[in-house]
């Protein structure tokens, strides 16, 4: 019997073993594609070239310098920035919205973005109706106060911590160590859930930002449909259903309407 | 400083409040006395009575009626009141007396004299008409209503007032006064006063008046009707009359009151409108006509090219102020003019409309040098002088000069004790201009921040879990060896010991190995808990161990108690039951389970 449990035990601490290496192999993988050091110099001179055109007033030219980065899968809130400020400063407030509210999802605690986006969001010509409750954004303060990666750090970080009193707990009892992993749970849940919201929000909540400075919201994709109501440029939609070409927007309780796929972005 | 006791407070207190109270009583006595001696009625039959009352304000004395020789004189004794209101004390004396006629005719009540600690006060004479037949008291000269202007003959447009008074010797109720039409005037009634008290004839009456002023507004002669009052009037009814008991219930007691309503009309008044004298002169006539003043102020007499300063004509008087135009000023084209809203202050008083009108001008001087602005003149009819008068203010003179060059913005280093909070208002800061915050030019822009793929997430967090389980599966499998600690090892023996006490607790024959296994099981968690290797303990050495352990002092006698019961049973050689085996072996289990928390 004895030598039974033992070969149990070892074949779980080889699976355990290898889960491990696993991850730290995907770990690994991973670094490769985030590694801050990964920067090319390709990359970098267009960077430097876009701040250049920029300050000359080139904003055109700056646009297309920071485009051909974000073109290159960079997903970088100060990068997000650059463009929003670029678009706006050279006329196109849907794009400048569009571009602030992507750099929001990154790093949504960024004051200067805040207030671009602020500006920016003065300069839109349609009032928001629907907006989310200040109640909500007190009592899961968290969800707003911090970044989608730094609510999935905490997460990690907090169930590391969490495990570790559990095995503390295990070897030796100790009501304090008890108490403190208890404590420790739950604020990891929170920062897990909300991480977790967080990927559905991505997955199933869309939003897009109309571009043109004026688009009719139809009641279908025909070109006869009836149109419902007119948005404007920097005006901030929940996507309800998309085709190939059209997508089906909310904008309010009551607003809804077909626009074309090109007439907004998503965020 | 010392605090007072208790008693001296109060009556400190008691003291003041006394002087409150009674100085100003006391300063009742100070005022001047008055006199008087009223009747209830002046028109009566011989073989009626009348009341006489005669009151003595503000002090106290003896009234003599001695001098009363028409009349049978009853006195029916004094009444005092005192009256505090707002302060103010009043105190009255009344010497009450009936007085029945000896006779009929025009009978007098003499002057009385009243003996004062002030000397000796003489009330008036008061005639009583006494007739032989009974007399109807239909209450001829209980109510008394009258009406008058202050003047007859005014001028168009000069104020006059009407004044209708109503004279009540009885108590009134529900009293609907209907004014005159007042046509051919325009009239405005002027807040009414309390009412106040007058003997006339000896007779005592409330006077309550309602005053109105009255400004014509045509020439001619003008009627204002007459003013009517209704009203009920109270009056006693006497019971009894012909029955033998009649004079019993004659006495005032059984009386009952009565109301009776009366309508009371005042005479039709004449006023003769006179049209206003023939105005001739190059100066415009201003409408006004009563008294009046003018004044003119400048707010500044030296100003920049630029600033501006407030011209302010005061029209003051009695008349009808409100009437009053902007007076004609002459002003240099030099200035730009900015008129203001007239100010009035006017109210309606005794003497009419009397008060102020205010024009302002805001003056801005367009060019430098020194201006004059000619006096203010207003021509208004004099009602006094009958004739018109030209009232004008000063002239004024006005320098003005080139503007001050724009302030050279100076720095100044804060002086030390100068930094105390200043009297200004702070402002709120706002945004002089609009534009968007700067590129971030970092070069970490280009590092990419995207977070976690969910499946990255989902492994980060499996990770320590897996350890966690590897972990709880080592201790849970993995036996407590020749390396493992004294602690593990001694815990270990304990559970085998006490799983083999539960495992031969029904077998009788093994009853020492029973009770072995179960002091075994004790000693044994005792032995982990110290993290020390061990066989055997003596009940004081069992409770130090757990003692130095952290264990609670009684936890640790428990644990004696235990392993002497443990003793006591398994050398005493007496033969003991499944039950018994069965608690204690509960009990030891329960001693395990609270050593190994």
């Amino acid at each position: 019997m004895t030598a039974v449990k033992q070969i149990i035990c070892r074949l779980i601490a080889v699976s355990i073993l290898m889960f491990s290496a696993t991850s730290f192999a995907s770990d690994n993988t991973l670094s490769d594609n985030t590694g801050s050091k990964n920067i090319s110099s390709g990359n970098a001179r267009a960077f430097l070239d876009g701040i250049t055109d920029y300050r000359e007033n080139d904003f055109a030219g700056a646009i297309t310098k920071f485009s051909e980065i974000a073109g290159t899968g960079i997903k970088n809130g100060k990068l997000f920035y650059n463009l929003g400020n670029t678009y706006l400063k050279n006329g196109e407030i849907g794009y400048a919205v569009l571009w602030y509210e992507r750099a929001m999802q990154l790093i949504p605690n960024d004051p200067d973005l805040k207030f671009n986006l602020e500006y920016a969001r003065s300069l839109v010509k349609d009032a928001t109706e629907d907006k989310i409750s200040p109640v909500f954004k007190i009592l899961f303060f968290w969800k707003y106060l911090f970044s989608e990666s730094t609510v999935q750090w905490a997460g990690i970080v907090l169930n590391a911590i969490f495990c570790l009193f559990l095995a503390m707990q295990w070897r030796k009892k100790n009501r304090i160590v008890k108490t403190t992993g208890y404590v420790v749970l739950f604020i990891s849940m929170l920062f897990i859930l909300t991480a977790f919201y967080n990927y559905y929000e991505k997955t199933y909540l869309k939003y897009a930002v109309i571009l043109p400075l004026q688009t009719s919201v139809k009641s279908g994709f025909a070109d006869k449909s009836t149109e419902l109501f007119v948005l404007h440029a920097g005006t901030k939609v929940k996507v309800d259903r998309q085709t190939e070409k059209f997508i089906k927007i909310v904008f309010s309780k009551g607003k809804i309407g077909w626009i074309k796929k090109s007439e907004a972005g998503l965020i | 400083m010392k605090r007072l006791s208790p008693i001296i407070s109060f009556i400190l207190l008691f003291i003041l409040l006394s002087v409150l109270i009674f100085v100003p009583a006391f300063n009742a006595f100070a005022k001047e006395i008055e006199i008087s001696a009223v009747v209830d009625k002046t028109s009566i039959s011989v073989n009626e009575s009348i009341d006489l009352t005669v009151t003595i304000s503000g002090g106290k004395g003896s009234v003599d009626v001695s001098g009363i020789q028409d009349f049978t004189v009853i006195s029916h004794g004094t009444s005092t009141r005192l009256q505090i209101i707002n302060g103010q004390a009043s105190k009255k004396t009344s010497y009450n007396y009936t007085l029945i006629p000896k006779r009929d005719g025009d009978l007098i009540v003499p002057p009385l004299p009243v003996s004062t600690d002030r000397g000796i006060f003489n009330t008036k004479v008061i005639t009583i008409r006494v007739s032989q037949k009974p007399i109807e008291h239909r209450g001829g000269n209980d109510v008394i209503v009258s009406s008058d202007v202050s003047e007859q003959n005014p001028y168009n447009g000069q104020q006059i007032t009407y004044t209708f008074t109503l004279k009540n010797a009885v108590q009134i109720h529900e009293a609907k006064f209907q004014k005159p039409e007042f046509s051919g005037f325009s009239s405005k009634e002027i807040e009414r006063e309390e009412p106040y008290r007058t003997v006339i004839s000896g007779r005592e009456y409330i006077v309550t008046q309602i005053t109105y002023i009255l400004v014509p507004l045509k020439t001619g002669k003008k009627i204002i009707e007459p003013a009517v009052i209704e009203c009920n009037i109270v009056r006693r009814i006497k019971r009894g009359g012909g029955s033998s008991f009649g004079s019993f219930f004659n006495d005032s007691f059984f009386n009952r009151a009565g109301l009776e309503t009366k309508v009371f009309k005042t005479s039709p008044l004449t006023v003769n409108v006179k049209p206003l004298p023939k105005y001739s002169s190059d100066i415009k006539f201003s409408g006004l006509v009563g008294n009046f003043k003018l004044k003119a102020e400048l707010e500044n007499n030296t100003l920049c090219v630029g600033d501006s300063t407030t011209l302010s004509v005061i029209i003051d008087g009695t008349g009808n102020i409100m009437d009053a135009q902007k007076p004609e000023i002459i002003i240099p084209d030099r200035f730009k003019v900015y008129e203001d809203s007239p100010e009035k202050n006017i109210t309606a008083g005794k003497t009419g409309f009397s008060g102020k009108k205010v024009f302002r001008f805001a003056l801005v001087a367009i060019q430098q040098g020194t201006f004059t602005i000619e006096p203010v003149r207003l021509v208004y009819f004099d009602v006094d002088r009958d004739k018109y008068k030209t009232i004008s203010s000063s002239p004024f003179s006005i320098n003005v000069i080139a503007p001050a060059k724009k302030e050279v913005l100076n720095l100044f280093s804060a002086a030390p004790g100068s930094l105390e909070p200043q009297n200004s208002l702070k402002q709120k800061v706002k945004f002089t201009g609009r534009d968007i915050l700067q590129l971030k030019e970092d070069i970490d822009s280009l590092e990419n921040k995207k977070p976690l793929s969910l499946y990255v997430f989902i492994l980060f967090l499996a990770v320590p879990m897996a350890f966690c389980l590897v972990l709880k599966i080592y201790f849970v499998f993995m036996p407590a060896g020749k390396n493992a600690g004294p602690a593990a090892v001694m815990a270990k023996r304990s559970e085998n010991a006490l799983k083999k006490a539960d495992k031969i607790k029904d077998n009788n024959v093994s009853a020492d190995e029973f009770f072995s296994c179960l002091y075994k099981a004790v000693v044994f968690s005792i032995f982990s808990k110290a993290g020390v290797k061990g066989e055997s303990l003596t009940y004081k050495e069992a409770q130090n161990f757990l003692g130095t352990s952290g264990f609670s002092d009684e936890t640790a006698k428990q644990a004696a108690v235990l392993l002497e019961k443990i003793e006591s049973a398994r050398y005493s050689g007496l033969n003991v039951d499944k039950a018994f085996k069965e608690s204690l072996l509960a009990e030891i289990k329960q001693m395990t389970r609270s050593l190994s928390r």
